[in-house]
């Protein structure tokens, strides 16, 4: 039943800085006693050896002389000409660059949004361009209103008369 | 320039952070010998983590071409291959993001003009018939590990490779990753248990 035992998520997590030697003397000495009583544990840790160990397969190429050269070659030039991204007028035009560039996407969308709405929405001169008809013949219009308005006020006599006096009276005064 | 003592800052006690502060005062011999001192090593770590040796001398040189511009305002608050090591693992993160997004963009026209060695393959040596086997069982479970190494992610990676390659501890390996200890114990123990599961088979 020991060769089973399961051990905790929070063992197993601790196998690695344990090979590593970064765990406190206690963990250390507690995790011990867990791979002690478990031959999987241990397993599992003797793998975890090799494959690190496998890293040592890796290519480490070194640095050819040409790299030497050409690094401090570098180094030289980037001291003749100084890196003006680095000073403060560069950084102060960047920034205005930037705060000008918003501005004008602002302005742009603000162009487009007013164009937009104008080529939609009628205006008021639109709306009298609609009437254009009627409104050149409204004299017309309002003089045919007019007589037929006199027609029938010429079949009420009694009103015609109390009209006039009104109309007299405003004039007298 | 104020002086602190050793005992105040014990960073000082680093020879390399002493030449940084040589280079700062513009002393570039001193420069020269941290080149040399760290050229082996970043390009070595660098090869494995962008995959070509190519780019890994570009990007080295970068990182040496930053500290340098950075010398005015040094100060020894860190072990100088901590610094170093922090500047390469962030070049190597942009370097690999741009080849993922250009080998997206190249993906139709390497597909249309045949197969092309990896970049991976391009580190490993040739096989030739006239190889002892020996040698070529190596160069294959070489090719294995370069393959597992390619399962984990670039900060997987880079842990690995700097308590690998440099023996960096858990302390050393967060300040160059910008990570506690805690996190980079997480890290380390997800990238060797996705590695022991990649490679065991030929670990036996």
């Amino acid at each position: 039943m020991d060769k089973l035992k399961r051990v905790s998520v929070e063992h197993r997590d601790n196998f690695v800085a344990y090979l590593d030697g970064e765990l406190s003397p206690e963990e250390a000495k507690n995790l011990e006693r867990v791979l002690a009583d478990s031959p999987v544990a241990r397993k599992d840790v003797e793998l975890l050896v090799r494959t690190y160990d496998m890293l040592d397969l890796l290519p480490r190429p070194q640095a050819t002389v040409e790299f030497t050269q050409k690094t401090m070659a570098t180094i030289k030039l980037s001291d003749l000409k100084p890196d003006v991204t680095q000073t403060v007028w560069y950084r102060r035009l960047h920034l205005s660059i930037i705060a000008m560039a918003v501005a004008g996407v602002l302005a742009v969308t603000g162009l487009l949004a007013y164009a937009g709405t104008s080529r939609w929405a009628p205006t008021e001169d639109d709306l009298l361009l609609k009437d254009l008809q009627v409104i050149k013949n409204l004299d017309d219009y309002s003089q045919v209103g007019q007589h037929e308005f006199l027609k029938r006020l010429q079949g009420q006599p009694i009103l015609l008369e109390q009209i006039g006096e009104e109309v007299r009276n405003a004039h007298g005064r | 320039m104020t002086t602190t003592s050793t005992a105040s800052n014990p960073y000082l006690k680093d020879p390399d952070a002493q030449l940084m502060l040589r280079v700062r005062e513009g002393d570039e011999a001193a420069y020269a010998q941290l080149v040399a001192t760290y050229q082996d090593r970043l390009i070595a770590l660098l090869t494995n983590l962008v995959g070509d040796r190519t780019t890994a001398e570009d990007v080295a040189q970068e990182v040496f071409l930053r500290v340098y511009r950075a010398r005015h305002g040094y100060e020894a608050n860190a072990k100088f291959s901590t610094w170093l090591f922090s500047i390469a693992h962030n070049l190597a993160s942009n370097t690999r993001r741009a080849k993922g997004r250009r080998k997206e963009s190249q993906l139709v026209s390497i597909e249309s003009s045949g197969p092309q060695a990896s970049p991976q393959a391009q580190m490993v040596p040739e096989k030739s018939a006239l190889m002892p086997s020996r040698v070529m069982a190596k160069v294959e479970l070489m090719e294995k590990v370069q393959a597992a190494m390619e399962t984990l992610n670039d900060r997987q990676r880079m842990a690995l490779l700097l308590h690998k390659f440099e023996g960096m501890n858990y302390i050393d390996i967060g300040a160059a990753m910008e990570m506690t200890p805690q996190a980079v114990k997480s890290l380390l123990s997800r990238a060797r248990d996705q590695l022991r599961i990649a490679l065991e088979e030929y670990a036996k």
